[in-house]
């Protein structure tokens, strides 16, 4: 047995078999010195099957006529060790019916008739190594593909899990809105909430100290996704507990951003403004904590539109932080008075931004329907934003409050 | 493959008796569908717009060579295999134009006919290879892009 060192994986190894040395010898040197593969010769067909037991072959030429066994049976030993090999069979003259008759029986790639073409012989072995590694490639994919199918279908199995988790949680999260219609003597409230399919950080809520006094938040927190959801959680405890003090909004704003700054991750903040309403001082009192300016109308157009424009630091960035204002901050809130808080997904209401607006925008829409009763006024301010033509890119929250 | 699943071979040779006795031989011990062509032009024509999966012609004939033919139809059908029939003089010019025309092998005249169904069915067997590798491509690239939306649809949920 001669053969090229042991080479790397990817050079094809061509096994020739022949009880003639001379017959090895010639068909060696024209593959080492013609092509760029390695060649194992034998002179025994056994020793050629134990070597295939071991080794990867690529292509096989055999002789039909030897000693020890025939070619046929050769190849059909060789089919059960290593069954993809293309195996060429060298025949004399007499044999070649034999070798045709066995084509199928040992699936032959082809036979070839003593004396050889070397052309030739070079191109089918070009051809034969080809297909082996045509078959080599496709069951590799067919492999990869088995495994890209099974990971797709963990994964689906795993997200339609985490989907179902994500609806649980979007539940939860809508039900730290107010849940029932807000009653009140003094003031009427009007809420939508358009959210997007996916968890959000919008958040808005009223609570009373007693009738004719409240306060109302509308709060978002920044992000999307889980984190921000759970942040929203957060606001409402905090604005659940801290309210019962009943403080002005500032001290309110200022107790909430020390305790979120200290619970929220450092990356992570919550823009939002704050009103209290009182019946008795017919009054609205406000600090903002960075949310979009409210706009305030009312019923009597005598009255102008008006953003309310307030500015503050949001909350839980920075560890201490005062709202208290040198700007006035109460505004007269009588009979037919009426106060927007939105979140700013009002302002962007499409996926590519191109319906981006200013809140000028809306101070103008809400000129020409001031007039309207609650509901209607929330959704024609709805319609004239597109919202339900399209997938929203961001929550919208709007709660319309209006003094009976 | 014909509209009925059978394997297509097209056969060129501006002998007559040629195509006919490979047609009939042919057409007696294999299921191939044979479409035969007694000249290099009949052929360009119809092939224009009829895929086959192998495509076999003779070296020397009037007006063009089977090199030039088969480099014309690898132009046209680059996917078929192609098959050169020699004379024994032409021998050399077959050997220099396997790269250029891609040639899969050639076939000495006269030829053994079992001989020449080994190879025709080799050339279909690496065609078939050839078709269920790219579709196994294309299964792959399809499941990675399945699992890619739905991994970036769970990232725009939970980010």
């Amino acid at each position: 047995m001669t053969s090229a060192d042991t080479s790397t994986a990817t050079t094809p190894t061509l096994m020739v078999v022949d009880d003639e040395d001379m017959v090895l010898r010639s068909i060696a040197n024209l593959f080492e010195l013609e092509s760029e593969y390695r060649v194992l010769t034998f002179a025994s067909p056994r020793e050629a099957l134990e070597t295939a037991r071991r080794e990867r072959v690529d292509c096989v030429i055999s002789d039909f006529l030897m000693p020890e066994m025939d070619g046929l049976e050769f190849l059909k030993a060789l089919k059960d060790v290593s069954p993809n090999v293309p195996s060429i069979l060298l025949t004399g003259y007499a044999d070649k019916e034999n070798a045709i008759k066995a084509i199928n029986d040992v699936h032959l790639y082809q036979y070839l008739e003593k004396p050889w073409d070397n052309d030739y012989l070079r191109l089918v072995v070009r051809n034969a190594i080809g297909h082996k590694s045509l078959e080599q490639a496709l069951s590799e994919r067919l492999h990869e593909l088995d495994r890209a199918l099974h990971d797709r279908d963990t994964f689906r199995r795993t997200a339609e899990g985490l989907e179902a988790e994500l609806r649980l949680a979007e539940e939860v999260q809508r039900s730290i809105l107010p849940q029932s219609d807000l009653t009140d003597p003094h003031y009427r409230f009007f809420s939508r909430y358009y959210p997007t399919g996916q968890l959000g950080g919008d958040f808005y809520d009223v609570a009373f100290a007693h009738p004719g006094r409240f306060h109302a938040i509308m709060a978002d927190v920044a992000g999307h996704g889980a984190a921000a959801a759970l942040g929203t959680m957060l606001v409402k405890v905090l604005f659940t507990d801290i309210r019962q003090r009943d403080d002005g909004c500032d001290g309110m704003l200022c107790d909430m951003n020390e305790r979120l700054h200290y619970l929220l991750p450092t990356t992570h903040f919550v823009t939002a403004f704050v009103v209290r309403a009182d019946a008795e001082a017919r009054e609205l009192v406000a600090a903002s904590a960075g949310g979009p300016h409210p706009i305030l109308f009312s019923r009597d157009p005598a009255r102008p539109v008006e953003q309310w424009v307030l500015n503050g630091l949001p909350l839980g960035a920075f560890d201490s932080a005062i709202y208290r204002r040198p700007e006035k901050v109460s505004r007269p809130f009588t009979s037919g008075d009426r106060i927007l808080l939105y979140t700013d997904g009002l302002l962007d209401t499409d996926v590519d931004h191109s319906e981006s607006v200013d809140p000028t925008e809306i101070v103008r829409t809400i000129e020409d329907i001031r007039h309207l009763d609650g509901n209607d006024l929330l959704d024609r301010l709805a319609e004239s934003r597109g919202i339900g033509e399209r997938k929203l890119p961001d929550d919208v929250n709007l709660l319309l409050i209006e003094a009976v | 493959m014909s509209e009925n699943g059978s394997f297509v071979v097209a056969i060129v040779d501006d002998e007559p008796m040629v195509t006919q006795s490979i047609k009939n031989f042919l057409s007696l011990e294999t299921d191939y569908e044979i479409l035969s062509f007694n000249s290099p032009q009949e052929a360009l024509e119809t092939l224009k717009d009829r895929p086959v999966d192998v495509i076999i012609s003779d070296y020397l004939m009037p007006d063009i060579n089977g090199i030039e033919l088969l480099l014309q139809l690898k132009e046209i059908q680059p996917q078929a295999t192609r098959i050169l029939l020699t004379g024994y003089a032409d021998k050399e010019n077959a050997i220099k134009a396997i790269n250029d025309v891609g040639l899969y092998q050639y076939i000495e005249k006269p030829w053994e006919n079992e001989d020449l169904k080994l190879i025709i069915r080799n050339g279909i067997e690496k065609r078939v290879l050839l078709r269920r590798l790219a579709d196994k491509v294309q299964e792959l690239d399809k499941a990675s892009a399945e699992l890619k939306g739905v991994y970036s649809d769970l990232l725009k949920a939970f980010k």
